[in-house]
């Protein structure tokens, strides 16, 4: 069926961002999942309505961030997503990621959750901010001021002390 | 400008963060869990389907009802009314000890009009009179009976002089008259159809 090869081929592209997008707002890696194929699921049943839709990408995050702000998460009923869990990568590699996705996961549990989605769909899924707007059902000008903020704060975070430019001092 | 410089060095570090994040999409599973998810959607839009309409099917029925059996013609404006066996209370005067006659009980069975014309008719008919036996199950006490009859604007008195017993009853016009029944000791109310 076209229709569910579209969406299949929906799945391949998005799951993955999803899952990271998940992660980046707050969620373990495993429940990062399950947010993800709930989000995706839901797309399926709506697949008609999603497909035409503008933007089927913001739709999916729309329905990631709304499952994950109720705190719902989607339990598959004794089904395991993979057969076998991935392989971590190996080595010290591995380790300074991790360091840094704590990092990063500390400075960004600092803000507060609206900032924080803001981040994530602004910077990490690169929408616009009509975009996040539409996601976060909010108008365009408060993506603007918690962009803002939010950047302001990250950029005084000290656990990112060192990685974003704009923490360097401005002269005086 | 540093603040494009910040986002930028924003979504490097947010990439670089989740980039060991090791996914593989489970496709197929998320099909399967879609397609049940849209079984589980449509079962449940079919029950709440079969749920209006069985609520619907039970409700206007007794609705309708209540609606019928407010609106329903009294016993007594029956065509015409089937012969039964008297009330026990009924019975005084019959040589039969199971009479079967026309009767209409009042609203509230504190009396009962026995036809004798059947139904009586408004003008009376040349042959015919429109006797009433009026019989309530106790009646001590003395004075007439009064009925006042009505339908639509017309109004009607009409006296039995020693209450309760026989009597010849005529009215103005045919059709379904609503009798207030007076006695001493009580009162009821019927609905008594003249033929024409």
């Amino acid at each position: 069926m076209a229709a569910d090869d579209d969406y299949r081929r929906f799945v391949a592209e998005r799951y993955g961002p999803l899952v990271r997008a998940a992660v980046l707002l707050g969620a373990a890696p495993a429940d990062a999942e399950d947010a993800a194929q709930d989000a995706l699921t839901r797309c399926y049943v709506s697949w008609a309505r999603v497909r035409g839709a503008d933007d089927p990408e913001a739709y999916a995050y729309r329905v990631l961030v709304n499952g994950l702000r109720r705190g719902w998460r989607r339990r598959w009923r004794g089904e395991v997503p993979h057969a076998e869990p991935p392989e971590p990568a190996a080595g010290a590699d591995h380790e300074g990621a991790s360091l840094q996705r704590t990092a990063v996961q500390a400075a960004l549990g600092r803000l507060r959750p609206d900032h924080r989605q803001v981040v994530v769909l602004r910077f990490f899924a690169d929408l616009s901010e009509s975009r996040t707007a539409a996601v976060l059902g909010v108008p365009a000008g408060t993506v603007k001021s918690r962009t803002s903020r939010a950047l302001a704060l990250l950029a005084a975070d000290p656990a990112l002390a060192g990685e974003l430019p704009a923490v360097r001092k401005e002269p005086s | 400008m540093i603040g494009d410089a910040r986002a930028d060095g924003l979504r490097a570090v947010l990439h670089a963060a989740v980039d060991d994040v090791s996914v593989v999409a489970p496709v197929e599973r998320i099909v399967a869990a879609g397609r049940r998810r849209a079984r589980r959607r449509r079962v449940a839009q079919v029950l709440v389907t079969v749920a209006v309409v069985v609520a619907v099917a039970v409700l206007v029925p007794v609705g309708l009802g209540i609606r019928r059996a407010e609106l329903a013609t009294p016993p007594g404006c029956a065509a015409v009314i089937a012969p039964a066996v008297l009330p026990a209370w009924a019975r005084a005067g019959f040589t039969d000890p199971e009479p079967v006659m026309p009767y209409v009980l009042s609203d509230h069975g504190r009396i009962a009009a026995i036809l004798f014309a059947n139904p009586p008719t408004a003008p009376p008919a040349p042959d015919r009179q429109n006797k009433i036996l009026w019989v309530v199950p106790e009646f001590g006490g003395t004075g007439p009976l009064t009925i006042t009859a009505t339908l639509g604007s017309t109004t009607a008195t009409r006296t039995v002089a020693d209450g309760p017993g026989p009597s010849i009853v005529d009215l103005p016009e045919p059709g379904c008259w609503e009798l207030r029944l007076e006695w001493a000791g009580g009162s009821d109310t019927m609905g008594l159809r003249y033929g024409p």
